[in-house]
């Protein structure tokens, strides 16, 4: 019948070319040179930090790192944080369960709540306490008010997970016999433990950066001690070498999370919906057992710190607001702050869309090192400097250029997140269609990334710039002789004991945290429905 | 619109090999479906042919310009190459209109009335203003086509992109953006890996195997003549029975099979009848066969059938039928037409 003309076999492949495929190509250098910058930049801190500590000779360095006042300081320190962070996970996860797997009512309203002490930041939560028990300074007030501060730490993430994760493979278990509470602590809490492990770690690191709560509760732990050292004599060398050594413990504790994390199995097999988790029933003993435990947890956390706050404000009243003194340092605190948040959020563009974007080893780099300052207590970074300016630009040291650029620094870590997350939006295919359809490279960042970022990248500068208004270590080392931000004068007040002078500083503090607070526990608890078929994703939003 | 050729295209990511020497053209006005299995590469095919990857050999050319080639690569931008993808990929911020006219310069003059022309003939007139989360899929992927259509590329490229949409809608968006393809004379390439759709749709089919097309005919070729047997079961359902040939014939179990094209005589080898080609007729007028089971899909009936003759094993086969199933389990077959005949 037919001949077959234009059937066209092939019978073999042709040989193939030498050329191997090739890795990922290196972006455009207008992206790479200011990312490669920024992160060389990002590790100035570290870099001044060891060119300091060693000037005086590592003979010197060792002696110090050798005193016996040195390893009493360590251990009280690991101490405070492993105390810290295991009060935290008790109450995080037990807070988390009650509210995802309990028919505990009020469940919506306690979730808020029980995110909520994030709003306090931990030296305002330290001067309520230590204005009204002085017997509250030392590690008993340090480990109760690093607790009620940071357990959200936990109780976020793992409340998140508790919500999401497979019910199916906890119905299997009830179905083999396993008991309800027995599922929970094999099974369920099993698949949470990702979840645990990131949240004790940001609980971890923020126990040994933090520097108000310590100070004020005058309780003897890393950064207090760097910073007495550091005020209290010409020879900063102690200061340096001990800063060192603290950002060799964060740097273990962070680098031992992310290798737990490595092993951790939690592969979901097979496909399928999920369905919402089954809720546990609570006996009427076990309602009332429950809601006092939140109860105790929410007063001690924000009723205890509201009632003295208002207290002090009241009496404060009396006396009279000094309002001379309040709206300068408001005034110089937002500057400050909108000119760091603006610099962190520059100075990631590059970061955060290369990292978005391509999988070269040399944006890889550049992506971690800027991440370097999450690790960095800010005290440490602040210290770092301090050296820097003295020694290489003299001009702007105690002036506002540098304290932006160590704000900028600092939040780094969180600005290329929030880029990265908000350049993710688009998908390279979205690009790719703009490119057949005439749109040059950096066409294509003009009308389809940024646009479709900048929602994200500026709720995301607005965050850095409400973390900025609430720093402390680095504002109180580097800001221009003369200039006060909220946080600086709530802290001379309480340092002196002028706790009613104290009071509207700490309000203020309190009310600009709140927003990235709700914010925050609004995405990751999942509170407002997605919206849309690509919802964005939530993406830890402050460190 | 253009002819497109493509010559020796070569492709490996890493160490495996994903395009070995692909050899393809589409005529001009033509629609050409690139049908294969996944991971046979003929994604990376599209998205070479589009300028999103490059090849480590061979080349592409449109017309009279060769777009990559001997050291030389014109960017995607440059290469006036439409492109419909999977999940219509719709710019999120922009509107319908916006999306569509994504491709020409604000100013261009007649820009408004060319995106309205194009929703039309998309089906989409008076959606100008809506934003894409607000449309069903098979909506986005009209969009899409407009949006591709509206610059005047050279080549259409699709990219499976009826595969996200369910069954009932996917007929309907296929026939519409064929007739709308033809409507302005595109010379169109779609990869798919569903058959039916590639043979319904397609002026021709490339069937695309391990890096390489093994076949490019028309849609009755590639289903009837199929280059080799894994083809000719790809392609649709297959019976395929031992025979030997004798010039335009061959013995099969079967009996004497008339064959398209001619064997040599005394040749051994393999015959392939489709389904469609079994008929079931009154016992005694064809070869007698047993029914083994028979299911039910509604429009027809896939019958299986057993045929046990003299001196050779039992052959197993299908057959489709419609209408009311043999109420007897012996029952008799015929088989019309030429088979595919493939010499040892």
């Amino acid at each position: 019948m037919s001949a077959t003309p234009e059937l066209s076999a092939v019978p073999a492949a042709t040989a193939p070319p030498s050329r191997r495929g090739r890795r990922a190509p290196l972006p455009h250098p207008i992206l790479v040179l200011p990312a490669v910058l920024v992160a060389l930049f990002a590790l100035i801190p570290v870099a001044y930090l060891v060119i300091r500590a060693g000037d005086a000779g590592w003979a010197r360095a060792f002696e110090i790192l050798w005193r016996e006042r040195t390893l009493d300081l360590v251990l009280r320190s690991l101490w405070l944080t492993f105390s810290v962070t295991f009060c935290c996970l008790v109450i995080g996860v037990g807070l988390a369960a009650l509210v995802t797997r309990t028919d505990l009512p009020f469940r919506r309203s306690i979730t808020v709540l029980a995110a909520l002490p994030l709003a306090v930041p931990s030296y305002v939560a330290a001067y309520a306490w230590i204005s009204t028990f002085s017997q509250s300074a030392g590690y008993w007030g340090a480990l109760l008010v690093l607790t009620l501060c940071t357990y959200p730490y936990v109780f976020l993430p793992v409340a998140a997970v508790l919500r999401r994760t497979d019910t199916g493979l906890e119905e299997v278990a009830r179905s083999l016999g396993r008991s309800g509470p027995r599922t929970f602590f094999t099974v369920t809490l099993r698949q949470a433990r990702p979840a645990m492990a990131a949240g004790s770690l940001l609980v971890a690191l923020y126990t040994l950066s933090d520097f108000g709560a310590v100070s004020l509760l005058r309780y003897d732990v890393f950064t207090r001690v760097i910073y007495t050292s550091y005020r209290a004599s010409f020879d900063r060398t102690p200061a340096a070498v001990l800063a060192l050594l603290l950002v060799v413990i964060t740097v273990a504790i962070t680098v031992a999370e992310s290798r737990s994390r490595g092993r951790a199995e939690q592969a979901r097999v097979g496909a399928g919906v999920n369905r919402p988790p089954t809720m546990a029933t609570l006996s009427l003993r076990q309602r009332v057992a429950a809601l006092a435990g939140v109860g105790v947890v929410a007063g001690l956390a924000l009723g205890f710190p509201a009632v003295v706050l208002t207290g002090w404000l009241l009496r404060g009243q009396s006396a009279g607001i000094d309002v001379g003194r309040l709206v300068p340092a408001a005034g110089s605190t937002l500057y400050v702050s909108a000119l760091g948040a603006l610099v962190a959020v520059l100075m990631a563009l590059p970061v955060g869309i290369l990292a978005a974007r391509s999988r070269h080893r040399l944006v890889r780099v550049t992506e971690h090192a800027t991440y370097a300052g999450h690790a960095l207590p800010g005290l440490v970074v602040a210290l770092a400097m301090v050296f820097f300016g003295i020694r290489v630009v003299p001009g702007i040291y105690q002036q506002v250029p540098l304290l932006v650029i160590t704000y900028a620094i600092l939040f780094l870590p969180a600005a290329v997140g929030v880029v990265r997350a908000s350049v993710a939006l688009s998908s390279p295919r979205t690009e790719e269609m703009a490119r057949s359809l005439g749109k040059s490279q950096l066409g294509v960042l003009r009308s389809v990334t940024i646009p479709l970022a900048a929602p994200g990248i500026g709720a995301g500068a607005a965050l850095v710039m409400l973390t900025c208004m609430k720093e402390l270590p680095a504002t109180l080392l580097l800001r221009p002789t003369g200039m006060d931000t909220l946080a600086t004068r709530l802290w001379t007040h309480t340092a002196v004991a002028e706790y009613a002078a104290a009071a509207p500083y700490a309000a203020v503090l309190v009310v600009l945290a709140v927003i990235p607070t709700l914010m925050l526990a609004r995405e990751q608890i999942g509170l407002r429905p997605v919206r849309g078929p690509r919802a964005p994703r939530p993406e830890e939003a402050s460190t | 619109m253009s002819e497109l050729r493509v010559t020796g295209l070569y492709k490996a990511f890493g160490d495996t090999p994903v395009l070995r020497g692909v050899d393809l053209s589409v005529a001009q006005g033509s629609l050409t479906a690139v049908l294969g299995p996944s991971g046979c590469g003929k994604t990376t095919l599209l998205r070479v042919i589009a300028g999103f990857e490059r090849p480590d050999a061979g080349s592409v050319r449109l017309g009279d310009v060769e777009v990559c080639g001997r050291g030389r690569t014109v960017p995607p931008e440059k290469r006036r190459v439409g492109v419909v993808p999977q999940e219509g990929s719709l710019f999120p911020h922009l509107s319908v209109a916006e999306n569509v006219g994504f491709g020409a310069s604000r100013r261009a003059p007649g820009r408004a009335t060319r995106i309205s022309t194009l929703l039309e003939l998309v089906g989409l007139a008076g959606f100008e203003q809506r934003r894409p989360h607000e449309l069903s899929g098979g909506q986005q992927q009209r969009v899409a086509l407009a949006r591709a259509l509206l610059p005047g590329p050279e080549v259409v490229l699709l990219d499976e992109p009826f595969s996200a949409l369910d069954a009932g809608l996917r007929h309907a968006v296929r026939d519409d953006v064929r007739d709308a393809l033809h409507e302005v004379g595109a010379t169109a390439l779609l990869v798919t890996h569903d058959q039916e759709e590639a043979l319904s749709i397609a002026d021709e089919v490339a069937v695309m195997r391990d890096g390489l097309v093994v076949q490019h005919g028309t849609p009755e070729q590639v289903y009837l003549e199929p280059a080799d047997l894994a083809v000719a079961r790809f392609v649709g359902e297959a019976i395929v029975l031992e025979a030997r040939g004798d010039a335009s014939m061959a013995s099969t179990a079967l009996g004497e099979l008339k064959l398209r094209g001619s064997a040599e005589r005394g040749a051994t080898g393999q015959v392939m009848i489709r389904p469609e080609q079994v008929h079931l007729v009154k016992v005694g007028d064809g070869i007698p066969a047993t029914v083994q089971r028979a299911v039910f899909h509604g429009h027809d009936t896939t019958v299986h059938l057993s045929v046990s003759p003299p001196m050779v094993d039992a052959v197993e086969l299908v057959c489709r039928i419609q209408g009311a199933l043999p109420e007897a389990s012996e029952v008799a077959i015929r088989v019309d037409g030429a088979v595919a005949w493939f010499p040892r």
